[in-house]
């Protein structure tokens, strides 16, 4: 995560002064951990490109009005993308997100069987994700599938790094309790 | 990808989460197309003219757009403001602050609402500064994360909402403390730490009482104290059986003068001792086991559980710098969510919220309305990235699944 820090800074550096490159090369630099961050928390394509999409257009927007970030890009991308996926949940009461299916049945039509398990099995972590408080799944995301440390999380949470851990911890509970009652219930 | 964290979790979990490690690869069409519709975006965009060179001359001609990411340390931050504002009336308190009177007892007991508060806390800069001795401004910093507490008392007995920057410093002068402690030989460390433990200790009760009659608005502050007690009463134990691996930790996360310490030299360090979190090995266990031995015994039914059953939501912890919502009203509907406070309810759709008191959406910057009022509703908003407001709304949204608990 290091050089992630310090070229970032350059980057940064030139997207204040709008230089065009610079603009571009945030894109292509961002655009897909901030996919894998939204899908992780959609479980769908579609709806994670829009995510993006958002993210990247609420960048320029942000920037057009001379704000965006004086620091930290990254962070500053993330919490676009978190807001977003927060807002979708809230206008969405019960998301009927179909499997992502689309894209793997078109593939290898052998292992159609076990990737449509795999799907079914990542839905139910999501949907036991989804039950977290937002700042609770955020920081089980970006730990332990972004592998971000209580430093970088802190800042794009802002909030002191003693903080982040309780939320990490109480979060770990939470989706413990949450993956266990699902369990229960498709025992039923 | 490495899996440095996920360690810390028990197998099971490890292996659901891991499951979410395979996104599914993404439509390189779907990627192109979106990209060029970015770049048409970017090219439109350099081609008008902008007010940001205004900005990078003169930084302050947007004032908020210094509020965007939160600097530390925040107690000289805030001191820097109040300085600029009150230039030379500190330059002449300065001067009388040498010992007389009025003047010097006015800052010495102010309150964080005072306008002599920054005084205070340069005064009590300024002896740090000039204490050479390790020991003693051990025993300096730890006295004035004590005056914290008791201004946070105080604040409170007046009727006065606990503000964050209070918080942030207390939280800093503990950090200092231990790490201060730590620069100390191992008699000296014990002596210290087992001060810190019997301070903390008492302070936590003061919290627990505090919280009883605690308004709304301060719960949440007030529990960001409570837990942060609780871990520096929690290093401080652990400093007490193993010194080196205390002061490893400690000088780890609190040198270079930020609590935070640098982004990315952490891990290795950190993870590596296990004063402070589990090692490694330790996935068996959950992460920071006596941790939560000590949260969960020392208050009985504070129940840091997801599904809260009582309205002391832990969730109250994530909205410590965000205001909750005041005078919240909700209608019944087909949806549920956790309002700022941690209240559960049921069956609401879209439940309509009060704007906090004494605040309009005019006051709010379209910016601020952010991903809101895009989608049409201009009841709550958030802030925009890195972007804090005091008058921040949080609204958490938990599908709802038929075992949500109804609190009236």
């Amino acid at each position: 995560m290091n050089d992630h820090m310090q070229s970032e800074e350059a980057l940064l550096a030139g997207v204040r002064k709008l230089d065009p490159t610079a603009l571009q090369l945030v894109y292509d630099k961002h655009s897909d951990e901030l996919y894998r961050y939204a899908w992780r928390q959609l479980g769908d394509t579609m709806t994670a490109e829009d995510c993006v999409a958002e993210t990247f257009t609420g960048f320029l927007n942000a920037l057009k009005q001379g704000k965006g970030p004086n620091q930290h890009l990254r962070a500053y991308l993330f919490q676009i993308a978190h807001n977003w996926v927060v807002d979708f949940y809230r206008r969405h009461s019960q998301p009927e997100l179909p499997l992502d299916l689309a894209i793997t049945v078109s593939g290898d039509g052998d292992d159609t069987t076990g990737i449509v398990a795999k799907r079914l099995e990542q839905r139910e972590v999501i949907d036991a994700l989804i039950h977290l408080t937002d700042d609770q799944r955020r920081v089980i995301v970006l730990r332990y599938l972004e592998d971000w440390s209580h430093e970088e999380i802190s800042k794009v949470m802002d909030k002191p790094v003693g903080a982040i851990k309780a939320l990490q911890h109480r979060a770990i509970n939470a989706l413990r309790r949450s993956l266990n009652g699902r369990e229960e219930d498709s025992d039923e | 990808m490495n899996n440095h964290f996920i360690h810390e979790l028990d197998p099971n979990l490890q292996e659901k989460l891991s499951l979410l490690k395979d996104v599914p690869p993404r439509d390189l069409n779907l990627k192109a197309s979106y990209r060029a519709k970015y770049l048409a975006q970017v090219q439109q965009f350099s081609a008008k003219q902008n007010p940001v060179g205004l900005n990078a001359i003169w930084p302050f001609a947007n004032p908020k757009n210094n509020q965007v990411i939160k600097k530390k340390p925040v107690s000289w931050n805030w001191q820097m403001a109040h300085v600029r504002a009150f230039a030379i009336v500190l330059v002449a308190v300065l001067v009388l602050l040498s010992g007389l009177g009025a003047t010097a007892y006015a800052a010495q007991n102010s309150l964080p609402t005072s306008l002599f508060y920054p005084v205070k806390l340069l005064s009590e800069n300024i002896r740090l500064d000039l204490t050479s001795n390790t020991e003693s401004k051990f025993a300096l910093v730890l006295t004035y994360a004590d005056t914290r507490i008791n201004e946070i008392s105080a604040l409170q007995a007046s009727g006065e909402e606990i503000e964050e920057p209070v918080v942030d410093l207390l939280e800093e002068q503990y950090n200092l403390a231990l790490l201060l402690a730590s620069e100390l030989p191992d008699e000296d460390l014990t002596q210290s730490l087992e001060q810190v433990r019997t301070t903390t200790q008492v302070q936590i009760e003061k919290m627990t009482t505090l919280r009883k009659s605690a308004p709304e608005e301060s719960v949440a502050e007030l529990e960001r104290v409570q837990e942060m007690l609780e871990r520096q009463q929690y290093l401080a134990q652990n400093g007490l059986t193993d010194p080196e691996a205390f002061r490893q930790a400690v000088q780890n996360e609190f040198k270079n003068g930020e609590p935070n310490g640098t982004p990315g030299n952490q891990n290795g360090s950190n993870e590596g001792n296990g004063s402070e979190e589990a090692e490694p090995g330790d996935s068996a266990k959950p992460q920071s086991g006596p941790k939560k031995n000590d949260l969960n015994s020392a208050q009985p039914g504070q129940g840091f559980s997801a599904l809260p059953t009582n309205s002391e939501d832990p969730a109250g912890a994530p909205f410590a710098d965000q205001e909750s919502q005041v005078g919240t009203q909700v209608q019944p509907g087909d949806s549920n969510g956790r309002v700022g406070d941690g209240q559960e309810f049921e069956g609401c759709k879209n439940p309509g919220l009060e704007l906090l008191p004494g605040f309009t959406p005019s006051d709010i910057e379209d910016d601020e309305l952010g991903w809101s009022a895009k989608y049409g509703n201009p009841m709550y908003w958030y802030s925009s990235p890195g972007k804090k407001t005091r008058y921040d709304l949080y609204f958490e949204f938990a599908p709802f699944d038929g075992n949500s608990i109804f609190i009236p």
